[in-house]
C-alpha cells in the first residue's frame, strides 16, 4: 500500500474469519526524509456493498472499518518521557485510531487461483477529528481525510487472502 | 469494463495531482510546499523595507493552537487595524505539533496582509514539530534590528530540552544585545515566561538580569499562560506582556515609540 498515514509504503496479511470481514496487520515505513518512522497497523473492516459486473469484475464501495496505528520514530513517545508531569499532554503520541474506507475493484481471472483487489484507502485519525470538532468554519471536512491505495492478493482456494 | 478501468485511474490521477493528502504518517516532516510569507527572513525584509517611521504597532497573540475559528476571526480583525505594521506570534502554533495542524494554521496565516513573525512553543517542539516549524517559519533564535528596534525572537521551553541549560541560550542572547550603540531599544519575545514552571530554574534570575542589563528593553512579551496579563515579574522595571490566546478573543496592540525619551510603549487588550 502506498501512504494512508501507515507509511510511504506498507504490506502485511488479511484474513477473513467471517464473510465480508477482513482483519488486516501490516507494517510500513516512512524514509529518513520524512521523519524515518515505523507503523505497525491492525485493520479491520466490514465489506457493506458488493456489486458484481460480470464473472471477473465485483466493484465493492464501501468495505468500512476501524484501524489502530503504532507509530515507532524519534521523539513520538508511547509513554511521555520524565521530563513532563502527568498528564502534562493529554494524548498518546504514538497510537491512532480511526475509521477508514477502503474502495475496492476486484479481479478474478479465468486462469490460476488467486484474485487481486485494488483498493483506494480513505481514512482519519483521533488527532484530525479533534481539531476539526470546533472548526467547522476554517477547516472543510475534506481536509481531515488522508488517502492511499493498494492491492492485495487473495488466493480463490481457502478464501483466507494472505497478502495486501 | 475498460471504461470502469480508465474512470477509476482518472479519479486516482485526480486525487494524487490534485490534492496532498497522500500523508505517508501523522507526524512526517517535509509537509509543506513552503510559503515565502511564512519565512521569517522574507517577513523581517518586509519590515525593513518600510519607511522609517516614529511609532511601531504590532499585533502579538499567542497560542493559536486548535483555535483555527478564533484565529480566522482574528486575522479578518487584524487586517483591518489602520498603519498596523506587523503581527508576532508567541508560539504554541499547533496543538499536536503535526505537519496538517501547520496547514490549517497556515492558512489561516495567509490571509494576513502584514508581515507576520513567530517564536517556537513547547506544543511546536513535539514529535517531529521543530523540523517542520524550521521548514515554514525559520530559525527557533534570530534577532533583528527595525527602526532602532532591536527584536530578539528566542525560544524558551526549557522543559523540551529537558532542562539542559542551554535553552534559552543566555550567550546568544547576550550576543544580541551587547552592541547598544546601534539601538534605541530592545524588545524580547519568546513563548515560556521565565516565572512558569516549564522555564529553566536555574536560568530564571540570570535571564531576568540579562533583560535589565542591556538597559534599554522595553518589554519582553510571552504567551503559554493563554490569558493576557501585564507586568513586572521581578520588580526590576521591565515589563513582561503575556498575550492572550485567540481562544479568549483577545489579543494585544502594542504601539512602540523608540525615539520617546520616557514612555516607550502602549499595550491595550482589545476583544474581537
Amino acid at each position: 500500500m502506498y501512504a494512508g498515514g501507515f507509511g510511504m509504503f506498507s504490506g502485511g496479511i488479511y484474513i477473513n474469519p467471517i464473510k465480508n470481514t477482513e482483519i488486516t496487520f501490516t507494517s510500513g515505513y516512512t524514509p529518513k526524509h520524512f521523519g524515518a518512522i515505523w507503523t505497525i497497523n491492525g485493520l479491520l473492516s466490514y465489506n457493506i456493498w458488493k456489486i458484481k459486473l460480470n464473472s471477473h469484475w465485483e466493484i465493492h464501495p464501501f468495505n468500512a472499518g476501524a484501524f489502530l496505528n503504532l507509530n515507532i520514530g524519534k521523539n513520538i513517545y508511547f509513554n511521555y518521557p520524565s521530563k513532563y508531569p502527568d498528564d502534562y499532554y493529554w494524548w498518546n503520541q504514538a497510537v491512532r485510531y480511526g475509521p477508514f474506507v477502503h474502495s475496492e475493484l476486484k479481479y478474478i481471472p479465468d486462469k490460476g487461483n488467486l484474485n487481486y483487489k485494488f483498493f483506494f484507502q480513505t481514512s482519519t485519525n483521533d488527532l484530525y477529528i479533534a481539531s476539526y470538532g470546533f472548526n467547522r468554519s476554517s477547516i472543510y471536512l475534506h481536509e481531515i481525510f488522508v488517502f492511499g491505495f493498494g492491492i492485495k492478493v487473495e488466493r480463490q482456494d481457502i478464501k483466507r487472502p494472505f497478502i495486501e | 469494463m475498460r471504461k470502469i478501468i480508465d474512470f477509476l485511474f482518472c479519479i486516482a490521477l485526480f486525487f494524487s495531482s490534485g490534492c496532498d493528502q497522500f500523508d505517508y504518517n501523522t507526524y512526517q516532516t517535509d509537509v509543506y510546499d513552503g510559503h515565502l510569507e511564512l519565512k521569517t527572513n522574507y517577513n523581517i525584509e518586509r519590515l525593513l523595507g518600510k519607511p522609517r517611521k516614529d511609532t511601531l504597532k504590532i499585533v502579538f497573540t499567542g497560542d493559536t493552537q486548535r483555535f483555527y475559528d478564533d484565529l480566522e476571526d482574528l486575522v479578518e480583525e487584524v487586517n483591518d487595524i489602520l498603519d498596523l505594521d506587523a503581527m508576532i506570534i508567541t508560539g504554541d502554533i499547533t496543538d499536536f505539533g503535526i505537519g496538517r495542524e501547520f496547514k490549517w494554521i497556515n492558512k489561516e496565516l495567509l490571509k494576513l496582509k502584514v508581515p507576520l513573525l513567530t517564536v517556537i512553543g513547547n506544543h511546536d517542539c513535539i514529535a517531529n514539530a521543530k523540523e517542520i516549524y524550521r521548514e515554514i517559519f525559520g530559525p527557533l533564535d534570530y534577532s533583528f534590528t527595525w527602526n532602532d528596534v532591536r527584536f530578539v525572537m528566542h525560544n524558551t521551553n526549557s522543559r523540551e530540552f529537558a532542562f539542559n541549560g542551554t535553552v534559552p541560550d543566555l550567550n546568544w542572547m547576550q550576543q544580541q544585545v551587547i552592541d547598544t550603540a546601534y539601538f534605541k531599544g530592545c524588545i524580547f519575545v519568546s513563548h515560556v515566561p521565565p516565572d512558569n514552571a516549564d522555564f529553566d530554574k536555574a536560568l530564571e534570575i540570570p535571564y531576568a538580569s540579562l533583560l535589565k542589563n542591556t538597559g534599554k528593553t522595553i518589554f519582553s512579551s510571552n504567551g503559554h499562560n493563554h490569558n493576557h496579563r501585564i507586568g513586572e515579574l521581578y520588580n526590576d522595571g521591565i515589563t513582561y506582556i503575556n498575550t492572550s490566546s485567540p481562544q479568549n478573543r483577545i489579543y494585544a496592540l502594542v504601539t512602540v515609540y523608540p525615539y520617546a525619551t520616557d514612555k516607550k510603549f502602549d499595550c491595550v487588550f482589545v476583544p474581537f
